[in-house]
């Protein structure tokens, strides 16, 4: 992280940078709507309708179903607000999203960027481009990811309250094993891989609220769960050491699935379930009563609220952005 | 000219030690003389041959005692089957690979397509025959695909990526981009238990036997091997080895789409999303179990065995708590000390038998 | 020509072989009869391989008659030398190295157990092993056991098997020729005699042998005929009886003058 003195320094003549760039771009005819940037020509706020109506989406990859899923939500969701969208894709590769990103704000079609970055600390050149060029930009994470203390001026930050969930994902559970099992319980704590974002303080909240809603149920092991098959085999493992494991909590929907399966094959009944994710299977067992409850992140209603943010930031892009939580939502059977 | 009987007879490794028996009987008598071996180099052999035996042996002795009194049941033994018998039908096909010749890196993109493909035949109403059909199928054409393009000179490490790439992508295609769950009609392959034992123990152990006694019994597998040992050497023997190289990759892939089946009847779930630690689980039991990178040798049965320890020292490790990634830690450790050994093994014998193989009367063994 | 006359086994005529200006064979007469070891000597760069490659059909000579049996034929490829008869044991000896004598021997024309498992492809181990030994037999070698590997063989064993593998697909109703390169090369002095053997064993039995060796030694222990190569030309084509070493030598280096000047 740069110095608080070499930050101010940069965001000086970023913004000098900026000014100096606006005036040219006043000067000069741009694509869309040139009249009247040309007689402004003043350094503060270019008429929002010199930007196009051009959003460029740049995931992680598209090769998660989630995220592919996501950007098709989007080009629909922004179609349908009049928007075209321009889908990038990093394939987990953060000099690319950073390159990729670089070009199309330089060459001006694009009139706002939805960034989830791949290295959050690699994308303050892109974010300095964009604010200089006007561009409202909406990156996922929080300010201290990407070198701020704070909300800034045409950025918006979008960020996933993982201690909010974890607390959530823990809190169920505790609930379950209470009304289930009498207060008390062997857990399984199956684990998202080392490397996830906010992996630390999901689990910590998670553990903390179990404790609080079931003080005298015990977490007797922690499986890291890469993916569904394998997730049932160690699991399946794990329950040979703990035969009498009776509660799992899960950080992805392959561990819930997983520990589904392990279970089922060993013939053992598994009473309390609670996930992180909510994939389709994993509601239609919280429907049927097998999971406990799912902790979902509703990606459809922060996508309307990402974008309709993004919409109203491109009219004021000096204006300081927000800082924005994706909605959070508990599934349990009866909901 | 040499008197024709001191040329009669080859000479014939003795007993360390010993000169050689003067040449003078006919050579029929050498029959007798042919079958003695230096004590020293049949351990050395059986070691490496059969070491992998006594590895394991030596794992299920120690995790027994460590892991008491979970490890050492019967319910255990058959999970630790379970679990290998998936790795282990992964790890014949790259082991068939890369006896003929050819690391193919496809394995885990055609296990995807595979199970893709069955995926969507049952989803939308197909008999689960026909899906099972069409799951092999993929990776035979795949198979063949993989053969024809490395026939053409290319490296099949590079065209295999490029396949891997190619079946990834039409595995979400077919999978629209997301699973494909809801699979409970294949349960009868996946967690459906037969006399006690998963199905998928019974598939992998019907896998091995075939494949064991074709590469060492069929004439079309004997011709695969050694194919992959020396191509040269069976073409100009009048055999066509391209074909036999071709089967070799369609084996590979058969295995392959097999195992990603398999995969998703146990967990009822088609994923697009293929896993490349498939091939280095795989690669691993290979790896131990002796198969040479260069081709032309390998065992099936020390394949089984590989797998079978990975999946144990996983097990194990789990049950006493430990985070399986442990496992690969350790696998890879005792992974670099069998190579080494039999690397060892290897250069020793050789020698030994230069030593011998070179006595005659005038020098004795040096 | 009559009845009694055999045509040769291999006979060239006239063969030239033109790189651009470079003659590496220049109008080259040879001819190898059944039973008969003719040796092929000369200097590095005199053109033995060249000659040799002609005769196992790697290359198409630039013009020359080749004749097998008597019948013109054409290779268009070493496949088709093969199938004529022709066997080229290489310097690589082409060995499997990780199956055993009696694979080795018997692949490509393996025996397939009877009934039903035959049928599957199931081979008769059992009487493939008795087959290479009998073959064996008959040429006067007894290696180690046919279960042994090849890669555990010295390499004298190793080169008499792999000799042994070309006679046996030359012998038959018409009995072929055998192509062989610096066979001893990497051989010691014991290993040579048991080759050497060999190769008088497979003569007897009535293979052509054509064998190129820089080894004067052998090439007159073994050989009925010896001929020299001296710059693509043919400078010497004599009986061994009639020829010694320090004439040989002659006709290798060129302090000799050519036979047919």
């Amino acid at each position: 992280m740069s110095t608080p003195r070499r930050r101010h320094a940069r965001a000086m003549s970023g913004l000098a940078l900026g000014a100096a760039t606006v005036l040219l771009a006043a000067c000069s005819s741009s694509s869309s709507g040139g009249a009247a940037a040309s007689t402004s020509g003043s350094p503060s706020s270019p008429a929002a309708s010199t930007l196009p109506k051009t959003l460029v989406f740049s995931p992680l990859s598209l090769a998660p179903p989630a995220l592919k899923g996501l950007s098709v939500g989007v080009k629909g969701y922004a179609g349908s607000k009049g928007w075209d969208v321009i889908v990038q894709d990093p394939n987990f590769d953060p000099t690319k999203q950073t390159q990729d990103l670089n070009a199309v704000l330089d060459s001006g079609r694009a009139g706002a960027a939805w960034v989830i970055a791949v290295a959050p600390q690699s994308m303050g050149d892109t974010l300095k481009a964009a604010q200089s060029k006007g561009i409202p930009i909406l990156v996922n994470g929080k300010p201290a990811e990407y070198g701020y203390s704070g909300p800034q001026p045409g950025i918006t930050f979008d960020y996933i309250d993982y201690a909010a969930g974890g607390t959530a994902l823990g809190d169920q559970l505790g609930k379950c094993i209470t009304q289930k099992l009498g207060g008390t319980g062997q857990v399984l704590f199956a684990v998202s891989s080392p490397g996830q974002a906010g992996k630390a303080e999901f689990e910590g909240a998670a553990l903390a609220a179990l404790k609080a809603a079931a003080p005298n149920a015990t977490v007797v092991q922690t499986l890291v769960v890469k993916d569904r098959p394998s997730g049932q085999t160690d699991i399946g493992n794990a329950l040979q050491g703990h035969p009498n494991l009776n509660a799992v909590m899960a950080s992805t929907d392959e561990g819930a699935l997983g520990a589904l399966g392990a279970f089922s094959a060993a013939g053992k009944p598994l009473p309390c379930v609670t996930d992180f994710g909510g994939n389709d299977e994993v509601l239609k067992d919280v429907k049927a009563g097998t999971i406990f409850a799912s902790v979902g992140l509703q990606f459809a209603a922060d996508m309307a609220q990402s974008f309709d943010t993004l919409v109203t930031m491109q009219a004021d892009p000096k204006a300081v952005g927000q800082v924005l939580t994706v909605p959070q939502k508990i599934i349990t059977a009866s909901s | 000219m040499t008197t024709p009987n001191e040329a009669n007879e080859v000479v014939v490794p003795a007993q360390a030690g010993t000169t050689a028996p003067p040449a003078s009987s006919t050579a029929a008598a050498s029959s007798s003389q042919a079958e003695v071996d230096p004590a020293g180099i049949r351990a050395l052999i059986f070691i490496r041959d059969r070491g992998i035996f006594v590895l394991w042996a030596l794992l299920i002795i120690a995790f027994s005692v460590w892991a008491n009194p979970f490890f050492g049941t019967v319910d255990n033994a058959i999970l630790v089957a379970n679990a290998a018998a998936l790795t282990a039908i992964f790890a014949a096909g790259v082991a068939v690979g890369i006896i003929c010749g050819a690391l193919d890196l496809s394995i885990p993109g055609v296990a995807a397509l595979s199970a893709c493909t069955c995926g969507w035949l049952l989803v939308n109403g197909h008999p689960v025959w026909l899906g099972l059909l069409a799951g092999m199928v993929v990776g035979v054409v795949v198979g063949l695909v993989n053969g024809a393009i490395s026939l053409r000179g290319f490296s099949p490490i590079v065209v295999t990526i490029g396949t891997l790439s190619i079946t990834t992508a039409a595995a979400s295609i077919v999978a629209g981009g997301y699973t494909i769950p809801g699979l409970t009609d294949l349960k009868f392959m996946g967690t459906e238990r037969y006399f006690g034992v998963p199905a998928p123990v019974w598939i992998a152990a019907a896998v091995f036997i075939v494949g064991t006694m074709f590469l060492t019994r069929t004439r079309d597998g004997i011709r695969l091997m050694s194919v992959g040992g020396n191509p040269e050497a069976v073409r100009r023997s009048g055999i066509h080895s391209d074909r036999y190289k071709v089967l070799g990759f369609v084996i590979s892939a058969s295995c392959a789409a097999l195992g990603g089946l398999i995969t998703t009847a146990v967990v009822t779930e088609a994923s697009p999303a293929a896993s490349p630690g498939i091939i280095f689980t795989a690669l691993t039991a290979v790896a131990l179990a002796g198969v040479s990178l260069a081709g032309g040798r390998g065992s099936l049965p020390r394949v089984l065995v590989g797998a079978l320890i990975l999946a144990t020292i996983s097990n194990g490790l789990t049950i006493k708590g430990i985070d399986p990634y442990w496992g690969t830690g350790v696998t890879g450790v005792l992974l670099l000390l069998s190579i080494s050994l039999e690397k060892w093994i290897s250069t020793t014998v050789s020698k030994r038998l230069v030593a011998t193989a070179q006595a005659s009367v005038h020098t004795g063994t040096r | 020509m009559t009845v009694t006359d055999v045509a040769p086994a291999l006979e060239l005529r006239s063969i030239d072989m033109h790189y651009g200006f470079v003659r590496a064979l220049d109008s080259i007469d040879f001819q190898v009869v059944q039973g008969e070891v003719v040796g092929l000597l000369g200097d590095n760069g005199a053109g033995k391989s060249t000659l040799l490659k002609v005769m196992s059909g790697a290359h198409r000579p630039t013009s020359g008659d080749i004749l097998v049996h008597g019948t013109e034929t054409v290779f268009h490829a070493p496949s088709s030398a093969t199938h004529a008869g022709i066997q080229m044991v290489y310097q690589d000896l082409a060995l499997v190295d990780a199956q055993d004598i009696a694979t080795n021997l018997n692949i490509g024309r393996e025996i397939l157990r009877k009934g039903p498992l035959g049928w599957l492809g199931f081979v008769d181990h059992k009487a493939q092993r008795k087959r290479s030994e009998a073959e064996l037999d008959r040429l006067g070698v007894r290696t180690a056991a046919m279960t042994r590997p090849v890669e555990m063989l010295s390499g004298g064993q190793r080169q008499v098997v792999a000799l042994a593998r070309s006679a046996t697909r030359v012998t038959g109703d018409r009995n072929g020729v055998l192509l062989l390169d610096e066979p001893t090369a990497a051989l010691g002095y014991e290993q040579t005699q048991q080759v050497q053997a060999l190769i008088r064993r497979m003569a007897d039995q009535g293979i052509a042998i054509v064998l190129v060796t820089h080894n004067l030694p052998l090439s007159m222990n073994v050989c009925d005929r010896i001929v020299v190569l001296n710059r693509g030309r043919k400078v010497a084509d004599v009986r061994t009886s009639e020829t010694d070493n320090d004439q040989l030598v002659g006709w290798i280096t060129g302090a000799r003058p050519s036979m047919f000047s």
